[in-house]
């Protein structure tokens, strides 16, 4: 047991960086999804403009609004904005624009470009791109619903179904072994090698679960703290139970 | 050989279709602000991963003088819809498509209808997936541990150098395996 209390205690240390840095991505990703969400009404406000309203005034517009009612969309607008009036051509403003990794947002960009180029285009087309984006953030989170339930069920046997089961079995057969030590005693070295390959297996598990959901979620780094999280938590319920059995 | 093959070309043809949405919607916008099929191809050239290696072929072939609708059969791909959305794309250019590209609007619309049967089915699935999982992740390892400690009640001894291999590495694989078919079976829509 001595190994896992040490094991308890470094964890925390060793997870500060990351949980900090995870904290900070957390938040982020939070600011792009408020600003996915917003992007939809934000093309509606656009198409209620009139059509005489040129690029410029449309940012400044959006801009006065985050004045009264902050968002991280308006926000960024009002960013461009202020960059176009000190003089940055308009085109490179929109690029520097923070939209984070979002693959819709980086098309809103795109969009912003044409309108620049363009003008802005008719009330029809901004309802039409609306409920194109719409109808795409609907699927998107349609899809996360129908895998969140295999991520969390994964977890759940990660941490907590698959070592209850291995140190169940393994402390019912370790008895059994010293019961029937007539005829079936093993060997102490297969004994150590079994303790071993178990506690071994459960840190390799909870490393291919926590790298199959990272994956699937597209989050490279939440990897760390998934593992962080279940494979101490898996050691934990293995040794419990099999301390209670 | 040819099946490894085939295995790659389905691979990819997914991987375009992850996108595909999102790409379509794109290409949409660009229609509708007056963007010319050949600036859509453009557009399209960066940003989406399998598709854009696809779309960049198609513009590369334009840029070296092939027709829109001869560059467009440059790309060879398993996705019905992908080839579907390359023809809307040919349709565009040559004003077969009305100018509020209907075409793309009405694809979109079949895919995302697609995507969700697929989400539909994978829901029934799922659920045989996990039980497979815990049954290879949990179960036959816990089996395989008891039958170690009392191998010598059924005449079946092993030694500590075998109870290792098979606890690292043929279980771990095992398991590897098995989140392999979980991811390939997974629905995706990037967006």
């Amino acid at each position: 047991m001595g190994y896992i209390i040490y094991l308890f205690a470094l964890a925390p240390i060793v997870a500060l960086p990351f949980v900090f840095s995870l904290w900070k991505e957390f938040q982020e990703e939070k600011r792009v999804k408020q600003m996915e969400k917003l992007l939809p009404n934000v093309l509606e406000k656009i198409s209620f403009l009139p059509a005489t309203v040129s690029f410029k005034d449309m940012l400044e517009i959006f801009s006065k609004a985050q004045r009264q009612e902050p968002d991280p969309l308006s926000r960024e607008f009002a960013i461009c904005s202020s960059k176009i009036k000190r003089g940055m051509p308009p085109q490179l403003a929109i690029e520097e624009m923070r939209f984070g990794n979002s693959l819709i947002l980086s098309q809103a960009k795109k969009m912003l470009v044409q309108f620049y180029k363009n003008g802005l285009p008719t009330a029809t087309v901004l309802r039409e791109m609306a409920d194109q984006i719409i109808a795409l953030q609907e699927i998107a989170r349609e899809t996360e619903a129908s895998t969140s339930m295999q991520k969390y069920s994964l977890l759940l046997s990660a941490a907590i179904l698959v070592p209850l089961i291995l140190a169940l079995l393994y402390t019912i057969s370790l008895q059994a072994s010293s019961l029937l030590l007539f005829i079936a005693k093993s060997s102490s070295d297969v004994q150590s090698a079994v303790f071993i390959s178990v506690n071994i297996y459960l840190v390799v598990f909870s490393l291919l679960v926590s790298l199959f959901i990272a994956r699937q979620s597209g989050k490279a780094k939440s990897f760390i703290t998934y593992f962080l999280s279940t494979a101490p938590l898996s050691l934990l319920v293995f040794h419990l139970t099999a301390l209670l059995v | 050989m040819q099946f490894l093959q085939q295995i790659k070309e389905q691979r990819k043809a997914r991987e375009v279709e992850q996108v595909l949405p999102l790409a379509i919607f794109s290409a949409y916008a660009d229609a509708l602000t007056g963007a010319q099929p050949r600036e859509i191809v453009q557009n399209l050239s960066s940003g989406f991963s399998s598709l854009s290696a696809e779309m960049e072929k198609v513009y590369r072939a334009i840029e070296r003088g092939f027709p829109f609708e001869l560059a467009v059969k440059k790309v060879d791909s398993k996705s019905v819809y992908f080839k579907d959305f390359l023809s809307e794309l040919s349709a565009l250019q040559e004003g077969l498509s009305h100018s509020n590209a209907s075409g793309l609007k009405k694809l979109a619309a079949e895919i995302l209808s697609h995507h969700r049967s697929e989400l539909k089915r994978h829901a029934s699935k799922s659920g045989l997936g996990g039980l497979l999982f815990v049954a290879f992740g949990a179960v036959m390892p816990a089996l395989f541990a008891s039958i170690s400690l009392l191998g010598s009640v059924i005449g079946f001894s092993l030694t500590a150098v075998e109870v290792f291999i098979v606890f690292l590495l043929v279980f771990p694989l095992v398991n590897a395996l098995v989140l392999v078919y979980l991811d390939y079976t997974a629905p995706k829509v990037i967006v």
